[in-house]
């Protein structure tokens, strides 16, 4: 072997093993637990499916609070399990896969919450062929303190600048009817709960008896300083909209609002200042 | 003699004498992988429309404008892409404006008048059109998963088209069909002549075909399934359009069967 191809070589090896170690991790979830003695696999008992920057993470803890939840080896809240499978083919071996994160002791539940699914257009269908019998949980937001959250994350989060295809893709994430339209058709009604940030923030008490009830759990009482303490609060200093933008999302989001009403008939619009500002609640 | 402007990217834009500036007479504003290249080709192959060679078809002024309100700063800078010979109109398409949520407002402040053009294609078509990786490789985190979720999110026509519609009054916005423009170009062009208030006959010697833009970046391939979930997911939020166009034909578009 030449020199020149020995240096070659050695060059083209070392660019590769700098790139596995710029590449970021394959999307996917974690590795799923170990299933101890006497306890079952299945598909979960409940998936939170979103949305995004709506409390979500708060309400999870709290459900896992509950003494008949079980997260076996302390899972992530978000499993993102289903967040690749646009592209992969999907089947009765990816099924088994998903039930391996859900071990649980005989009589006890378990579940994810992965605010992703609901935006991902192909995964409530999936979804429901891997845990038809799911319940699913939904949490909505103000759709412009949702984005405005968004932004403040990003912001806090992401060295690059805002770009406008972020704000563009943040702002469709809060046009919640054709999302919720895909939970419907892949779930039966009675499935799935749709909550609202503003009513457990105002009511968590309240709220939370209404979701334990919905998952088919015993009523169970928690103490008011662990159901106010907020998981993920917002530390820095909430993304400021100009009055013009502020405008013109709260117009952009009307006619998303007006769909939601019909959609979910108990969803209490006089909770959200954008339904206000359009003159729809 | 002439005069010397400064555009918004720093290009000298040497405007013969006579020529005027001001507004656009007509933006087109959607849709992305829908014919609208070749579609604003025609207009401009109009002897009565003008564009100065410096100005692309595509200006993406608003694009980066989203946060600060327009200066009238801002407004004199987008009328001074648009220097026509007295009497022509002058205009530009660019198809990401009708997704952007803070761009109608901001067109309306920076052109009351303009009328407005829209392109519409088959969603589940637009969506195979090859770049929908590309057309969103920009954003931030742009794994399959985030190009996919912002190419369907662009053929969610109904919402974009109300935004549209609360900034201008809706006789000044034309919908077009991508596949009726296909079908009969002249019928679909005389009318768009028409609409923009010019002679509606067609140059004689105008090459009314589709072939600008035709065939350009590898088509992205779709398995059977990635089709069928578009058809499917698709299916209601186009109901809801043609709730909102009582002339769209969904006969055109793929449907579940």
């Amino acid at each position: 072997m030449t020199l020149r191809r020995q240096a070659r070589r050695l060059l083209v090896r070392s660019s590769r093993s700098w790139y596995r170690w710029r590449a970021p991790r394959p999307p996917g979830p974690p590795r799923p637990p170990r299933c101890p003695d006497g306890w079952l696999l299945g598909p979960p008992h409940f998936v939170g499916v979103g949305a995004q920057k709506a409390g979500t993470s708060w309400w999870h803890a709290l459900v896992e609070r509950h003494p008949d939840v079980v997260n076996a080896g302390g899972q992530p809240k978000e499993l993102h399990f289903f967040d690749r499978f646009w592209e992969e083919p999907f089947g009765d071996a990816v099924v088994k896969q998903y039930e391996r994160h859900f071990p649980h002791p005989p009589g006890k539940v378990a579940g994810e919450w992965t605010p992703g699914y609901l935006i991902d257009f192909w995964t409530p269908e999936l979804l429901a062929q891997a845990a038809p019998e799911a319940r699913i949980l939904i949490l909505l937001r103000d759709p412009v303190e949702r984005l405005r959250s968004g932004l403040t994350h990003q912001l806090a989060t992401s060295r690059a600048a805002i770009g406008h295809r972020d704000v563009q893709g943040a702002f469709g994430r809060g046009l919640y009817a054709p999302q919720l339209r895909r939970v419907f058709a892949a779930f039966p009604r009675d499935h799935v709960f749709v909550g609202q940030y503003e009513a457990c923030r105002a009511d968590p008490d309240t709220q939370l008896a209404r979701t334990f009830e919905f998952l088919g759990l015993a009523s169970f009482e928690l103490d008011a300083s662990t159901v106010r303490a907020e998981v993920n609060p917002t530390t820095r200093q909430k993304f400021e909209l100009s009055a013009a933008l502020r405008t013109a999302f709260v117009a952009g989001y009307a006619p998303d609002i007006e769909q939601l009403a019909g959609l979910v008939p108990g969803l209490d619009l006089s909770l959200w200042p954008t339904a206000h500002e359009a003159g729809l609640a | 003699m002439q005069v010397t402007r400064r555009t918004d990217r720093n290009h000298e834009v040497l405007l013969p004498d006579g020529w005027v500036v001001g507004p656009p007479d007509y933006v087109g504003v959607g849709t992305a992988r829908s014919g609208t290249t070749w579609w604003d080709s025609l207009i401009n192959a109009h002897p009565r429309v003008s564009r100065p060679p410096s100005t692309p078809k595509e200006v993406h002024y608003f694009d980066e404008r989203w946060e600060r309100d327009l200066s009238d700063d801002d407004v004199e800078r987008y009328h001074a892409l648009f220097a026509r010979p007295p009497g022509h109109l002058a205009g530009e398409w660019t198809p990401g404006y009708m997704l952007d949520a803070w761009t109608p407002a901001r067109l309306r402040q920076a052109a009351p008048d303009a009328r407005l053009l829209v392109l519409l294609r088959d969603p589940v078509a637009r969506f195979r059109s090859g770049r929908t990786l590309a057309e969103n490789r920009f954003s931030v985190g742009s794994t399959a998963r985030a190009a996919a979720n912002a190419a369907f999110a662009r053929g969610l026509y109904a919402d974009q088209l109300l935004r549209l519609w609360s900034a201008f009054p809706r006789e000044q916005v034309l919908v077009l069909q991508f596949e009726r423009c296909l079908a009969d170009p002249r019928a679909e062009l005389e009318r768009t002549y028409a609409f923009l208030g010019l002679d509606p006959a067609i140059p004689v010697d105008l090459d009314v075909a589709a072939s600008v833009n035709a065939s350009s970046g590898p088509k992205a391939s779709l398995s059977a399934w990635q089709e069928d979930q578009l058809v499917r997911r698709y299916a209601p939020e186009n109901e809801r359009l043609s709730g909102l166009l009582p002339d769209l034909d969904l006969s055109l578009w793929r449907s579940p069967p």
